[in-house]
């Protein structure tokens, strides 16, 4: 809950800088498109923090149309684990992450080269395996976070950010397991490039 | 004259038949195998206790699913879904990927020094997708010793009936949803006993030409060598 806390603070701080605000009148076609590798943090009693081990990272962002510095995008991330706990998983020998989402961002200039965007965000989740054979697990995710654009020239940007995901997935199993399978806790840790 | 855009278009057809073939193997591949449903996941429990009760630890536990063919030895071939050891106090727990349909599930135990056991059950079995193996007794080789029961069948009128051995039985492989016993007749039957006991054996003989049903039972010395008892009917 303390991430939550943090991020709508994030949110409200950004929102209060209204001097700063570039107004558009009309929509904007403005596709902007990043590319990160990312490192997750994971919490709680569920499969992805008690049995996996991230190994790869990354994902994709593009960000459409813009209104009112406003901004309406989506994204893909992807994350491969290995299997530590057998017994949890079965002998599937790894994990795949998939979360597809559609977002909004509200885009804060702080200085000439930095951006902030507080963003938030929600989609469908995919759990899969090895082989196509072992099944998958459907969910939705919901997200919030933030991605901080500092500009390195007249078309790229570093970027960094964070997200937290919070998923859920459909199960059935014992009574016991159903929270350890149900749902997935993530703060992800971003770094990459954007392309404007 | 094969001019350069017919070359081109020949080269084009060969990779584009060249990935096809590996499109259509891979998919192959991909669709061989145990079909399991990711959204489903069974919980196997118990413990494994020695013949006094007490737990044993890190002993190696196998999960398998039955494929449904047989292998070229005549055993039903089984796929290996999960893995693991006891834990100090001979717990076990297991969570697995459900198989698609009523497969037979096994898990087995066993190695050098405790014999080897195997406990065999379908979805069908578990309530609320668990499975509760309670105590599961592992006897260690020097512990237990064969009995073998020979059916001498001396008149075809006459048949044995509800034969049952009751004592310390070590059971290698355990069936939850046995088969139904059809008729014995000049059998062999093998067990796998605990030394130094008195074993009850209790059979009824029928006999067909008077309609009638004469119950028996009797007294098997185990000591420490196997044991061959013959019943003559």
């Amino acid at each position: 809950m303390k991430y939550i806390y943090f991020f709508i603070l994030l949110y409200s701080s950004s929102f209060g800088q209204k001097d700063s605000i570039t107004i558009n009148k009309t929509p904007k076609f403005d596709a902007e498109f990043r590319i990160k590798t990312f490192s997750p943090t994971h919490f709680g009693n569920n499969f992805l923090a008690k049995s996996n081990k991230s190994e790869l990272n990354f994902g994709l962002n593009l960000d459409l149309l813009e209104y009112n510095n406003f901004i309406l995008g989506g994204g893909f991330d992807y994350t491969y684990y290995s299997i530590t706990d057998i017994t949890r998983a079965g002998d599937v020998n790894s994990t795949k992450l998939k979360n597809f989402y559609g977002n909004v961002s509200y885009k804060q200039k702080i200085t000439d080269k930095i951006d902030l965007m507080p963003n938030i965000g929600a989609g469908y989740s995919l759990i899969t395996y090895s082989q196509i054979r072992f099944g998958g697990q459907d969910g939705t995710n919901f997200r919030i976070g933030f991605n901080a654009d500092y500009k390195l020239n007249t078309f790229l940007c570093a970027t960094l950010g964070a997200t937290y995901i919070y998923s859920k997935y459909k199960i059935n199993t014992s009574p016991d397991f159903v929270s350890f399978y149900d749902n997935m806790k993530i703060l992800q840790i971003s770094l990459g490039i954007k392309f404007y | 004259m094969l001019s350069i855009k017919n070359i081109v278009i020949l080269i084009k057809n060969f990779i584009m038949k060249k990935i096809s073939f590996l499109i259509v193997t891979i998919l192959l591949f991909q669709s061989c195998g145990i079909q399991y449903d990711g959204e489903e996941k069974l919980e196997i429990v118990g413990k494994l206790v020695n013949k006094e009760g007490v737990g044993i630890a890190n002993e190696r536990v196998n999960i398998k699913i039955g494929e449904g063919g047989y292998s070229l030895f005549g055993g039903v071939n089984f796929e290996t879904i999960s893995y693991g050891n006891t834990d100090n106090e001979g717990k076990f727990q297991f969570l697995i990927p459900s198989p698609v349909g009523e497969r037979v599930i096994s898990v087995e135990f066993g190695d050098s020094y405790n014999i080897y056991k195997t406990i065999s059950f379908k979805k069908s079995n578990f309530i609320n997708y668990k499975l509760d193996l309670n105590k599961i007794i592992s006897y260690k080789q020097s512990e237990v010793t064969t009995l073998q029961i020979i059916l001498n069948s001396t008149n075809s009128g006459k048949q044995i009936q509800d034969l049952k051995v009751e004592g310390i039985i070590n059971q290698q492989q355990i069936n939850l949803n046995p088969e139904p016993l059809i008729d014995i007749y000049n059998q062999i039957l093998f067990y796998s006993v605990a030394k130094n006991q008195n074993l009850l054996l209790k059979y009824k003989i029928k006999n067909f030409s008077t309609n009638t049903i004469q119950e028996i039972s009797e007294t098997i010395a185990i000591l420490e060598a196997p044991v061959n008892f013959t019943i003559t009917y």
